[in-house]
């Protein structure tokens, strides 16, 4: 068992993320408390091949996985990699652990064109695919220890990075084309997985600190947003973008969320998505100018879809709704989350000081 | 400098955005105009206080030396420096936006009685304040860009402020796209920056002339691509008219006063750079003078006071972009400073000066005398071409266009990839 403080804040970092993806009155399920005690487990250990392996089972505790079959192939294509990657891990196959845990980190990411195993499960509910998101912390955390510091990581670095600067670009284009709610999600996930690959291509070079910043930042505005996404859906449907809904006045507060946690995952000043954008930039440049020039691109693409969607949600004649606005305890959960953002985006060393004395800083 | 007369200056008019953002969550009502004014106008006062401070010891003194608070963040070599900066050119920038800011609260507190957005009007106007302080005081370009993210987010709420209505919600999203994909061309100089000086301080522009002339000219277009979006020189002029579909006085402190003026601050701060790359010169100049051409020739079109009024204050911007392109930096901040004043007076005044226009009018017992000389085959053909707005809309739309095209291209795609995991079982 470890104290050590990166992983306790990985840890406290992966529960906000689960609870935010618990929609209302179910945040005392079985199933999501088994899973936050797995994800502990997995965190309080010092065992790499343990916890992947815990990491790989992890998601067969969700009630849902067996009620679709699209979710089920998604959990089995990640999980029997990342069950292989922990025997390989454990056999002393070193480089094929990085692979093996490399496919799933990507898998997971859902970066597009490898989304298409994502993309049914966040069909019907963004909450689902941001509660799938939330094991991804604690595997990008392992496999940045125990396995990307390996030579065969910093040959794979520039590829990485480059593949990832496509998908990025990709998925940014198709959120501005989303035509309902669930679709600008997705694509919004999609372009931060394709952030995550390029992220793991820098870190390939060693910005394993920048790296585990960056996948934070990406979870929890991910999960932000996917909850207040599964909130408004609960409530009016999957809305289509085009026209404007006018959901403001009814629902001031899950409006304020909704464009909080969107321009939180983009790079908005006083947050972590700041430090986190300015991070990765840099980390980015060493391998690549126009893998740096994409994100850059893809950022901006991906925010001016964000505020499309906001205005087409959120903005016009207003809608009157009998529903009421969040609850409390939607709320609660939001504003902590939002308030992690804040306090990372303020005070970035609280998280990369213990991070880059664990996992190394570059040169 | 002293950090606590800094951090009022810069963050005060945040904290009280920030606390009438409090007030308004956690009361069931909103809270009352008279409260969201004094809290707001608190702030305001206090960081133009702050600047006063400055402009004092500037004058009396001369000016105080850097206020450095350390790495913000630090890994490896890499480092987001906390460091504040305030020159004679910050300073003068950071008071006038202080002062205008402050009277444009004195003014909306009675233009925008019983309005529906009074609170979220204030909210957004300390949130601007704030902005442009730290813009105006920051050391390193990293901070400057959280301070002209801050502007842009401020101007583009502003602009769909009446968002009840689908034209002010357009013309914010057309103001939103020029901003970020202009501000693109910002945060990849800065990260050049950081990469070839080693530091994103504007200390580090000393070092320049370590810079290869393709390196400057790389890292002044690209600035230059930030300042031309957010001050609105061709070829991104045409959200600037649309913008004013704001409140009045948000249209008189942004496209008058100080928000189209961040970008020329910007081009003063990096001018050392344009000034080791001729091409980026005398293109910055020709920019200017053609973005002030083309703007007074529209201005002749348009039928709507804002609307003129908005182009007005383009054709002088692009003078002054021009001023410093060619190095007169010291008559450009002049000049920038006073345009700044002179068009938020006009923007305030336009209700008024149509209201006096109509009843001059009257009193001449009909309108007011036309020009009884034919136009010539030359300006006819001038006309219809401001009337087309020399065909930038047009232009800028057909690129959109095109990126929406690839963007569909790729979701139908999408679509194709994904159809067999997309039924129920």
């Amino acid at each position: 068992m470890t104290h050590e403080p990166t992983r306790l804040l990985v840890l406290l970092f992966s529960l906000q993320s689960l609870a935010l993806s618990t929609s209302r009155g179910h945040l005392l399920a079985p199933a999501k408390l088994a899973k936050a005690l797995l994800l502990t487990i997995v965190l309080l250990l010092d065992h790499p091949g343990l916890q992947l392996l815990l990491l790989a089972i992890i998601p067969f505790c969700s009630s849902s996985a067996f009620g679709k079959r699209s979710e089920l192939i998604y959990i089995t294509a990640t999980g029997i990699p990342l069950l292989a990657s922990a025997a390989a891990h454990t056999l002393g196959w070193q480089e094929e652990a990085f692979f093996l845990s490399l496919v799933v980190l990507i898998l997971k990411s859902g970066a597009w064109p490898l989304h298409f195993l994502m993309a049914p499960v966040a069909q019907d509910s963004p909450a689902r695919l941001a509660s799938t998101l939330s094991t991804l912390l604690p595997l990008v955390l392992i496999h940045l220890q125990h396995l990307d510091h390996l030579p065969i990581a910093q040959h794979l670095a520039d590829a990485l990075v480059r593949v990832g600067a496509l998908s990025t670009l990709a998925a940014a284009l198709l959120a501005l084309r989303a035509a309902t709610l669930t679709e600008f999600f997705r694509n919004a996930v999609s372009m931060h997985g394709g952030m995550l690959v390029m992220t793991l291509g820098a870190a390939g070079n060693g910005h394993y600190g920048a790296a585990l910043f960056a996948t934070v930042t990406l979870c929890l505005s991910t999960a932000g947003l996917g909850a207040m996404s599964e909130s408004l859906m609960e409530r009016q449907g999957d809305l289509p973008l085009s026209q404007n809904h006018g959901f403001m006045k009814s629902y001031p507060r899950l409006a304020a969320f909704f464009l909080f946690f969107g321009a939180a995952g983009v790079g908005l000043p006083g947050t972590a998505g700041f430090v986190a954008d300015d991070l990765l930039l840099h980390a980015l440049w060493q391998e690549s100018v126009w893998g740096t020039a994409a994100a850059i691109l893809a950022s901006a693409l991906l925010a001016i879809a964000t505020w499309i969607t906001s205005t087409r949600l959120l903005m016009g004649t207003p809608s009157h709704s009998r529903s009421p606005d969040i609850t409390l305890g939607e709320r609660s959960l939001a504003l902590i989350c939002a308030l992690t953002l804040v306090a990372l985006g303020l005070a970035p060393q609280v998280l990369m000081r213990p991070a880059n004395q664990l996992l190394g800083t570059p040169l | 400098m002293k950090p606590a007369v800094l951090f009022l200056t810069l963050l005060s008019p945040l904290f009280a955005s920030l606390l009438l953002a409090a007030l308004a969550a956690l009361r069931e009502r909103m809270p009352r105009e008279k409260t969201s004014f004094r809290l707001i106008s608190t702030g305001l006062l206090l960081s133009l206080l702050g600047n006063l401070v400055f402009l004092i010891r500037g004058i009396s003194r001369g000016l105080p030396p850097d206020l450095d608070l350390g790495g913000w963040l630090t890994a490896g070599s890499y480092e987001i420096p906390l460091v504040f900066h305030a020159d004679r050119v910050g300073i003068a920038f950071g008071f006038l936006s202080a002062l205008l800011t402050l009277l444009i609260a004195q003014f909306s507190k009675t233009y925008l009685h019983r309005e529906s957005g009074f609170v979220r009007f204030f909210l957004l106007l300390g949130l601007f304040a704030s902005g442009t302080q730290v813009v105006a005081y920051s050391g390193s370009f990293d901070l400057f860009f959280a301070g002209w993210e801050m502007i842009g987010i401020a101007s583009t709420l502003f602009i769909g402020f009446f968002h009840e209505r689908t034209e002010p919600l357009r013309s914010s999203i057309r103001a939103f796209v020029t901003y970020r994909l202009c501000d693109a061309g910002l945060l990849l100089a800065i990260v050049a920056l950081h990469e070839w000086l080693g530091s994103t301080r504007l200390t580090a522009l000393n070092d320049i002339n370590h810079l290869s002339t393709e390196q400057a000219t790389l890292l002044a277009a690209l600035f230059m691509l930030a300042a031309c979006g957010k001050s609105a020189q061709l070829p991104f002029s045409g959200w600037l008219a649309r913008a004013t579909e704001g409140p009045a006085p948000t249209s008189a402190l942004f496209y008058g006063g100080i928000s189209i003026h961040v970008g020329l601050f910007l081009l003063l701060r990096i001018w050392p750079i344009i000034d080791l790359s001729p091409i980026i010169e005398y293109g910055g100049a020709a920019l200017g003078l053609l973005t002030a051409l083309y703007a007074s020739r529209v201005a002749r079109t348009l039928p709507d006071a804002k609307g003129i009024l908005a182009h007005a204050s383009l054709a002088q911007v692009g003078l002054i972009f021009a001023e410093i392109s060619l190095g007169l930096t010291t008559l450009a901040l002049f000049h920038l400073m006073t345009h700044g004043v002179l068009r938020v007076w006009q923007y305030l005044r336009t209700p008024n000066v149509i209201h006096d226009t109509h009843r001059l009018g009257h009193l001449h017992g009909g309108s007011l005398p036309e020009t009884t000389r034919p136009a010539t085959r030359l300006e006819k053909q001038l006309y219809l071409l401001g009337l087309r707005q020399f065909g930038m809309d047009a232009l800028m739309d057909h690129c959109v266009r095109w990126a929406l095209g690839i963007a569909t291209w790729l979701r139908k795609l999408d679509i194709k990839l994904t159809p067999f995991l997309r039924s129920r079982t």
